[in-house]
C-alpha cells in the first residue's frame, strides 16, 4: 500500500505537485493518466525516491518513506521506464539478473530465475546471450519487465511503459501485460497519458491536471463522470474521434444493432448513449443507470458490422 | 639508404636501449595518467560546474610548451625518469579526463535512471554502468594521449631520462643525418603501434570489455616489471648536453686525454645550469665566456692539457649575398677583433642574470663603438635575414649583427633565432632562409666540414692552418664566407659549483679525473 500525504514538490518556482492526497491499494493497477507537464512523473518517481517531495510524506506499506534508506526501498520496487532502459553493454542474461546479482543470489539460482522469467515474458532462452541492440523495441521492453520482476518486487512503477511502440504492437503488450500471472498480486503504478491504455491496464485510474488531482476512480467511473476536468481531457485528447450523446429512442434498431451488439438486452429505449470513439475501441455508457460497456473494437465492430474496414 | 643501414646495424645495441626507454618512458606515463585522470574524469562527471573549471585547468597545463614545463619541473623534482614521466603524465592527463567526463556525461539519461530505480548506489552506478559504457571513449583519449607522449617523450632525453631523443638530438647538433633518422624512425613507428594497439582495443571493447581492460592492465604490469631505475654509479654526476657527449672534440676526446670514469646525465643545453645549481649534477659542460658563470658561482676547471680546440666566433655569411652587398663586410669591420672574453662574458651575463634583453646588451655595446643603432623592428620583407642558435651569447650576437647592418648599410634586416642546433642553422643559411649568423670556427671545423681525424689533430696545434683551411673549404664547398672574428674565444669548459670545487679541492679537470678515480 502506498499513500501520499499532502505531498508538494516544485522545481525552481514552478509548482509541478499540489497538496497531492491518496492512497494505492496492495495488488491493484493504478494508472496515474495526464497529459505531459502534469506532474505525473514526479509522482512516480517520489515512490522509489527518485525525487524527494519538499513537504509532506509518501508512506510505503505504512512507513514514511524518509525513514527507509533509498538504496533497499529501491531493491524492493521494479521500475520500468519508456525505452526500456537496457544496460547496451551486457547480455539479456545479464541485463535481467542485475537485481538479483545486487542481492548477492547465487550463480544457479540466478540461472534458473532467468530461464524462469525469459519464457514468462514469452520469449525463449535464444535470447539470453544476446545484446539488446540486437533486439526489437517491443522485445526490449519485454526484458525490461522481466528486469523489473525478476527478485519479485511487492510493487512495480511503470513510467509509460508502451509509448514507444507503434500501436499494434502496443495493443499486443498491453494484452500481454494483462494476463501475465506474475504481476497478480503485484502493485503496479502505471503513469501513461493514453486514455487507452489507461482503461485498459488500470483498476483505478488518477487524472492529474497541472500537478492537482482532479479524478481518482475506475475506469468505469471514468467514462461516465460528470465532473467536467474529465469530460475536458476526454475531449481534448485529440485520438478521441467523436463523443456524442444520442437519446436511444431516436435510433433506429439496426443503428442500436451496430454501436452496442454486445449489450443490447440491457439498453432499452430509454437509455441515453454516449458513445465514445477513438482509433482503437469504442465505449459506451449508459446515462441513465449509469453502467458502462465496452466494445471490443471499432475495426471489429465495423468489420463485423458495417462489412468494412477503416 | 645503404648508410641508414649500415648506422642502425652499428649501433642496435644503444638504439634499441633508447626504444625501450622510450616505450617505458611513454607506457609509464600514460598508465599512470589513466588510472589518475579516469578517476578525475569519473568524479568531475557528476559535478558540472566543478568539471568546467578542473578541464580548464587541466587544458591550461597542457599548453605549456614542453620544453619549458620540463625546465620548471628542474628545480622542483631534479632530473632524469622521474620528471620526465611527471611531465608526460600532464601532458596525457588532458585527453584522457576529458574523454573519460565526456563518456560518462554522454551516456542515455534513461539508462542512469533504470540503474537508479534498480537500486544501484553511486559506486555501483559508476562500476557497473558508467566506465564500462564509457570505456570506448576512454580508450580513444589514451589513444590520444599516447600518440602525443611518444612525440613529446623525445624531448626528456634533454633531462636525462633517456629515450631516443638521445639520438635524435645528438643528431640534430652532430650534424648526423642517420643518428636523426635512427631516433624519429623508431619514434615514428612506436607512435604508430601505440595508436594500433589502443585503436584495435577501442575495437574490441564494445563486445569484450572484460579483454580489454585486461590487455592493457597486463601492458602496464610488464612496463611496470621492466622499470628498474639506474643507479649512479660514480662519485660526481656529470650533465652534458647531447653535442658535447657525442662530439670527437667534446667529451669522447676529453675522456681519452684525461680519464673521467663518470656517470653523464644527457641535458638540455639551457637545463645543463639549473641542474647544476640545483645539485642535480656536480659539473657540466659549458662556455667560456658564458654569463651564467657569475651568475650562478661557478668555477671554471683549467684546460692544464690544453684539450679544447680554438672556438672564435665571426659572422658567416652567403657569399653570393656578400657580393650583392658589399657594404655588409664593411660594417662588419667596425667590430671585428672588438669583443674580447671578459666583454662577451659580461654581456651574457647581462642578460641571464639582469634580464636585460639581448636588443638592449647589443645597442649598449654598439653604442660604445660610437655606433648609433636602435632596436631591430622586423622587416615585413627583409633584405638580410640573421640567424641565431639557441643560446644567450648568439641571441646577442645576432642582434648586434642584425642593428649593426642597419645602422651602417640601411638594408632591412630580419631576424630568425633559436634555432635548435648547428646543423639545422647552416642548414638554413646554405638554402637562404637565413643570410648572416654567428659561427665558432672550432664548430665549422670539426662539426660542418668534419674533417679525417689525422687532419684534426694536425690542424688543431696550427691556428693560422686551421683558419685557412676553414675559409677555402666553406668558400669552396658551400659559398660561404668566413668575415673578420670578433676577437673572443668561446671554448667548451667544464665547470662545477664553486664551493663543492673549493671543499673538493679541484682545480683542473685533472683534479676532476684524480677525485673520481680515487
Amino acid at each position: 500500500m502506498i499513500t501520499f500525504k499532502n505531498v508538494n514538490k516544485s522545481f525552481a518556482s514552478h509548482q509541478v505537485l499540489k497538496n497531492i492526497n491518496f492512497e494505492i491499494n496492495q495488488g491493484e493497477a493504478f494508472c496515474l493518466l495526464g497529459k505531459s507537464g502534469s506532474g505525473k512523473t514526479t509522482l512516480l518517481k517520489m515512490i522509489n525516491k527518485l525525487i524527494y517531495p519538499d513537504n509532506g510524506s509518501v508512506f510505503i506499506e505504512g512507513k514514511d518513506a524518509k525513514s527507509i534508506n533509498d538504496i533497499s526501498l529501491r531493491r524492493n520496487i521494479g521500475y520500468i521506464i519508456q525505452s526500456g532502459g537496457l544496460f547496451p553493454h551486457l547480455k539479456i542474461r545479464d541485463n535481467i539478473a542485475i537485481s538479483l546479482k545486487l542481492d548477492g543470489k547465487s550463480k544457479d539460482q540466478i540461472n534458473h530465475r532467468v530461464k524462469e522469467l525469459i519464457v514468462q515474458i514469452g520469449l525463449d532462452e535464444n535470447y539470453l546471450d544476446r545484446h539488446p541492440i540486437t533486439l526489437s523495441g517491443g522485445q526490449q521492453q519485454r526484458i525490461g519487465i522481466a528486469r523489473a520482476i525478476a527478485n519479485n518486487p511487492s510493487m512495480i512503477l511503470m513510467d509509460e511503459p508502451f509509448s514507444a511502440l507503434d500501436p499494434i504492437l502496443r495493443e499486443q503488450m498491453q494484452n500481454d501485460f494483462i494476463n501475465m500471472t506474475a504481476l497478480k498480486n503485484t502493485t503496479k503504478v502505471i503513469v501513461t497519458h493514453d486514455i487507452d491504455e489507461a482503461l485498459k491496464l488500470g483498476n483505478r485510474i488518477c487524472l492529474l491536471e497541472n500537478g492537482e488531482i482532479t479524478f481518482i476512480g475506475t475506469p468505469q467511473e471514468f467514462l461516465s463522470s460528470e465532473n467536467q476536468n474529465v469530460i475536458n481531457f476526454l475531449g481534448e485528447e485529440s485520438n478521441i474521434l467523436k463523443i456524442k450523446h444520442t437519446p436511444m429512442s431516436q435510433m433506429g434498431d439496426q443503428e442500436k444493432l451496430n454501436y452496442i451488439p454486445d449489450t443490447y438486452e440491457e439498453v432499452n429505449d430509454q437509455t441515453n448513449i454516449i458513445q465514445v470513439f477513438n482509433s482503437n475501441n469504442a465505449y459506451v455508457k449508459n446515462t441513465s443507470n449509469g453502467n458502462f460497456y465496452s466494445i471490443k473494437s471499432i475495426k471489429d465492430h465495423f468489420i463485423t458490422h458495417l462489412g468494412k474496414v477503416l | 639508404m645503404k648508410q641508414l643501414f649500415k648506422y642502425f646495424s652499428e649501433n642496435h645495441i644503444e638504439i634499441w636501449s633508447q626504444v625501450l626507454e622510450h616505450f617505458q618512458l611513454t607506457l609509464l606515463s600514460i598508465s599512470i595518467a589513466s588510472i589518475i585522470g579516469i578517476c578525475i574524469g569519473a568524479l568531475i562527471s557528476s559535478k558540472r560546474n566543478l568539471a568546467n573549471l578542473f578541464l580548464s585547468f587541466i587544458n591550461i597545463l597542457q599548453t605549456i610548451p614542453s620544453l619549458a614545463l620540463l625546465g620548471f619541473l628542474i628545480p622542483l623534482i631534479g632530473i632524469g625518469t622521474f620528471p620526465a614521466v611527471l611531465a608526460l603524465f600532464i601532458y596525457a592527463l588532458l585527453p584522457i579526463v576529458r574523454n573519460t567526463y565526456t563518456g560518462i556525461s554522454e551516456i542515455d539519461s534513461s539508462i542512469i535512471e533504470a540503474g537508479k530505480g534498480l537500486g544501484m548506489t553511486n559506486f555501483q552506478l559508476l562500476i557497473k554502468l558508467e566506465l564500462p559504457l564509457a570505456i570506448p571513449l576512454i580508450l580513444a583519449g589514451i589513444r590520444t594521449a599516447s600518440v602525443i607522449n611518444v612525440g613529446v617523450a623525445t624531448l626528456c632525453s634533454l633531462i636525462a631520462a633517456g629515450g631516443l631523443g638521445e639520438s635524435i638530438f645528438g643528431g640534430i647538433s652532430l650534424n648526423n643525418t642517420q643518428m636523426i633518422l635512427a631516433g624519429a624512425i623508431p619514434a615514428s613507428l612506436m607512435a604508430l603501434c601505440f595508436d594500433g594497439m589502443f585503436g584495435l582495443m577501442q575495437k574490441i571493447s564494445g563486445k569484450h570489455i572484460k579483454l580489454s581492460i585486461t590487455l592493457f592492465g597486463l601492458l602496464v604490469f610488464i612496463n611496470l616489471i621492466g622499470f628498474i631505475p639506474k643507479r649512479p654509479d660514480s662519485r660526481l654526476v656529470a650533465g652534458f648536453n647531447s653535442e658535447f657527449i657525442n662530439r670527437e672534440d667534446g667529451f669522447v676526446g676529453l675522456d681519452t686525454l684525461y680519464d673521467l670514469p663518470v656517470e653523464i646525465k644527457e641535458l638540455e643545453i639551457g637545463l645543463l645550469y639549473r641542474a647544476l645549481d640545483s645539485k642535480k649534477v656536480d659539473f657540466i659542460d659549458g662556455f667560456s665566456t658564458d654569463g651564467k658563470i657569475e651568475a650562478y658561482d661557478l668555477t671554471l676547471l683549467e684546460d692544464d692539457k690544453n684539450y679544447f680546440p680554438p672556438y672564435f666566433a665571426a659572422p658567416i655569411i652567403k657569399t653570393e649575398t656578400l657580393r650583392k652587398f658589399p657594404q655588409i663586410e664593411r660594417a662588419f669591420n667596425k667590430i671585428s677583433g672588438k669583443i674580447n672574453n671578459v666583454q662577451m662574458a659580461q654581456m651574457n651575463f647581462e642578460v641571464d642574470q639582469n634580464k636585460v634583453s639581448p636588443a638592449d646588451v647589443a645597442i649598449d655595446f654598439l653604442t660604445s663603438l660610437q655606433i648609433k643603432t636602435k632596436k631591430i623592428e622586423g622587416a615585413s620583407n627583409p633584405q638580410i635575414i640573421i640567424g641565431s642558435k639557441n643560446f644567450t651569447e648568439s641571441y646577442i650576437l645576432a642582434h648586434i649583427f642584425g642593428q649593426l647592418i642597419e645602422a651602417e648599410t640601411g638594408l632591412k634586416v630580419g631576424l630568425k633565432t633559436g634555432f635548435g642546433g648547428t646543423k639545422l642553422l647552416f642548414d638554413a643559411l646554405d638554402n637562404g632562409e637565413v643570410h648572416i649568423y654567428p659561427e665558432y670556427t672550432g664548430t665549422g671545423f670539426l662539426v660542418i666540414l668534419k674533417p679525417e681525424k689525422t687532419l684534426v689533430k694536425e690542424l688543431l696545434r696550427d691556428k693560422k692552418r686551421l683558419n685557412n683551411y676553414l675559409f677555402n673549404e666553406f668558400r669552396k664547398k658551400y659559398g660561404i664566407t668566413w668575415l673578420d672574428q670578433l676577437g673572443f674565444n668561446n671554448t667548451f669548459a667544464i665547470m662545477m659549483r664553486k664551493e663543492q670545487a673549493e671543499r673538493l679541492n679541484i682545480k683542473s679537470i685533472s683534479d676532476l679525473s684524480n677525485y673520481l678515480k680515487n
